[in-house]
């Protein structure tokens, strides 16, 4: 009797272990394939390089990290207000029913396929940017550097970042709410006491959970990093380390979706490489925002 | 008005304009969906729906293989992901506080936020890589089936966890002291009862795969044949509006749309399944 009990959780513990290998599997695997590559290329090389060039066999991954970091942090300037008023909106201003249904719109915005943003990236929301945002800001504001560009187009940074922070911003208004609702009723209570008016007592609600909204944002600035296609599609693919937000860039997804279907040898390991930083740089964010997620969890996340 | 309620009022106007900003580009894709790519799928729904695509340039066509294609990944990923995930979140709610639950729940809890296209790199450096891969066969379908299976495994643990944990322990405790074994508890007793919440687990985890297009591209690659080998590159659906849509051909583009418009409906009828049955379930 005992040994048939314990087999079911032999077999079950079988497929957990299977999925808590899996990251390490993806760690082995990248190295695994990168390992060409670094072989023959030092590691401080490749993150230094200020050149992604497969015909002078130049392998530099500054210009992606560059990119991908501008673009993503981009997002996040975007996200930050909008999520959390947002989320304030659903939480403390709208009754119930209404914001039970505009979190089914906010659940729909971050089913909606990434491919098809980018459809709608390259050809509405780019097109629509460029013909009048873009055209006032080089106009207007061309004096200032980061809006300096020689050749408009529709497809640049600004662009793949208002994007981007349009697709990440429902995962961070779900935590934000759901940090709100967890704010102990008696804090509000004691502020309404006080006398505040209600964006006074919203800002001291805000404050004591600004871990949460810290952690939520990583959460958000993580899948920036890691989306592709839809960036892809929009970011216009030119590696640059120009300061200017309308000129093209490229980022650590976007080289390697567009290269690695084709690439071969050298080439496919170095795009792996990428992917190896990629993987770092998520993992770091998803760690630090539980991180701080875990330290809420002895606060007043109870 | 004092100087504090203009204040209040400002501050709230704008919270309801970043509702608004939120809501707009949603309406605007769908609308544009509709407008560019409805009336595609309206005019000739049969061709759409089962014609393979045409070279670009040359009217009609459609989106025949790429569902085709779509399906087959689909389905041996559901095969592989839906039983580990299960079992491994089972495992996570009854054995709780096992080393191996604990270090699963961390590990999932970092993939779900992982980037998907990683997962794609390593299928197709395990499996499918010429120099490294076991099977070395240059981008396949399995290889692209694999990672949407690894995918969406983390997701249907933690999901299929959750649900089990709303049992009572109440009822594992009764059917124990009638002598089940540890298998006729789960899988007859525990099982049976969550079976909605098992099922609103999958489509969770099947939603976030349907649409996956970047871990295809690059385990996978791109084509545009009907599915014919395991080992071969095959259609998708996001893959196919990827390659449309960044084409320069009206036809194609046009086709796009359509697609991204059927696709944007399936996601949405998963998503509306998995929240009706939760409604169900509470």
């Amino acid at each position: 009797m005992t040994t048939v009990r314990k087999s079911i959780f032999i077999f079950l513990g079988g497929f957990a272990l299977f999925l808590a290998l899996i990251l390490p599997l993806y760690f082995f695997g990248e190295l695994y394939g990168a390992s060409e590559f670094f072989s023959k290329f030092s590691f401080l090389d490749f993150i230094l390089g200020r050149e992604w060039s497969l015909s002078e066999q130049k392998y530099g991954a500054l210009p992606a990290i560059y990119g991908t970091l501008t673009t993503a942090g981009l997002a996040l300037l975007i996200t930050m207000p909008v999520s959390i008023a947002a989320a304030v909106a659903m939480t403390e201003l709208l009754p119930e029913w209404l914001s039970e249904k505009l979190g089914i719109i906010v659940d729909v915005i971050a089913a909606v396929p990434s491919v098809v943003v980018g459809l709608w990236g390259i050809a509405s929301l780019g097109p629509f940017l460029s013909d009048t945002l873009y055209k006032f800001l080089v106009e207007n504001l061309g004096f200032i550097p980061i809006f300096q560009t020689t050749t408009l187009t529709a497809y640049n940074k600004l662009t793949a970042a208002l994007m981007l922070g349009y697709m990440i911003t429902p995962f961070a208004v779900s935590v934000i709410k759901e940090n709100l609702r967890l704010v102990p009723m008696e804090i509000k209570e004691a502020a309404y006491a006080l006398g505040l008016t209600k964006w006074e007592v919203i800002r001291i609600t805000l404050s004591y959970i600004k871990p949460g909204i810290f952690a939520a944002l990583m959460l958000a600035l993580g899948r920036a990093v890691a989306e592709a296609v839809a960036v892809s599609m929009v970011i216009g693919n030119t590696c640059s380390f120009s300061v200017s937000l309308l000129e093209p860039a490229c980022t650590l997804t976007t080289l390697i979706i567009n290269n690695f279907a084709e690439a071969t040898g050298i080439e496919a390991a170095a795009l792996i490489g990428l992917g190896l930083v990629l993987f770092v740089i998520s993992i770091l964010m998803v760690l630090v925002s539980r991180l701080i997620y875990g330290k809420l969890l002895g606060g007043y996340m109870r | 008005m004092s100087l504090k309620k203009l204040r209040d009022v400002v501050y709230t106007g704008l919270a309801y304009l970043s509702l608004l900003l939120l809501i707009i580009p949603l309406a605007w894709i769908i609308f544009e969906c509709i407008i560019r790519g409805g009336y595609y799928i309206v005019s000739r729904p049969l061709e759409f729906f089962t014609d393979i695509g045409r070279p670009p340039g040359v009217e009609g066509g459609g989106i025949g293989h790429a569902i085709q294609g779509s399906l087959y990944m689909l389905g041996l990923a559901l095969l592989i992901g839906v039983p580990t995930g299960m079992f491994a979140g089972i495992y996570l709610a009854e054995r709780r506080n096992s080393p191996i639950a604990k270090a699963a729940r961390f590990v999932s809890d970092i993939l779900v936020e992982f980037p998907t296209i990683l997962v794609g790199i390593v299928t197709y450096i395990f499996l499918a890589s010429k120099v490294t891969g076991i099977l070395a066969t240059g981008p396949a379908a399995f290889a692209a089936s694999l990672a949407l299976a690894l995918i969406m495994i983390p997701i249907v643990a933690r999901s299929v966890e959750a649900t089990f944990l709303t049992i009572p322990s109440e009822i594992r405790e009764g059917a124990y002291a009638l002598g089940f074994s540890s298998g006729q508890v789960i899988f007859r007793i525990l099982l049976p009862a969550v079976k909605a919440g098992v099922v609103t687990a999958v489509l969770i985890g099947f939603a976030k795969i349907i649409g996956e297009s970047a871990p295809v591209i690059v385990s996978n690659g791109i084509s545009n044949f009907w599915f014919s080998k395991w080992t071969e590159p095959a259609p998708s659906i996001p893959v196919l509006i990827y390659v449309y849509g960044l084409s320069p051909f009206k036809e194609w583009q046009t086709q796009a749309w359509a697609a991204s418009l059927f696709l944007l409906l399936l996601v949405m009828g998963v998503g509306f399944l998995a929240r009706r049955l939760t409604k169900k379930l509470l």
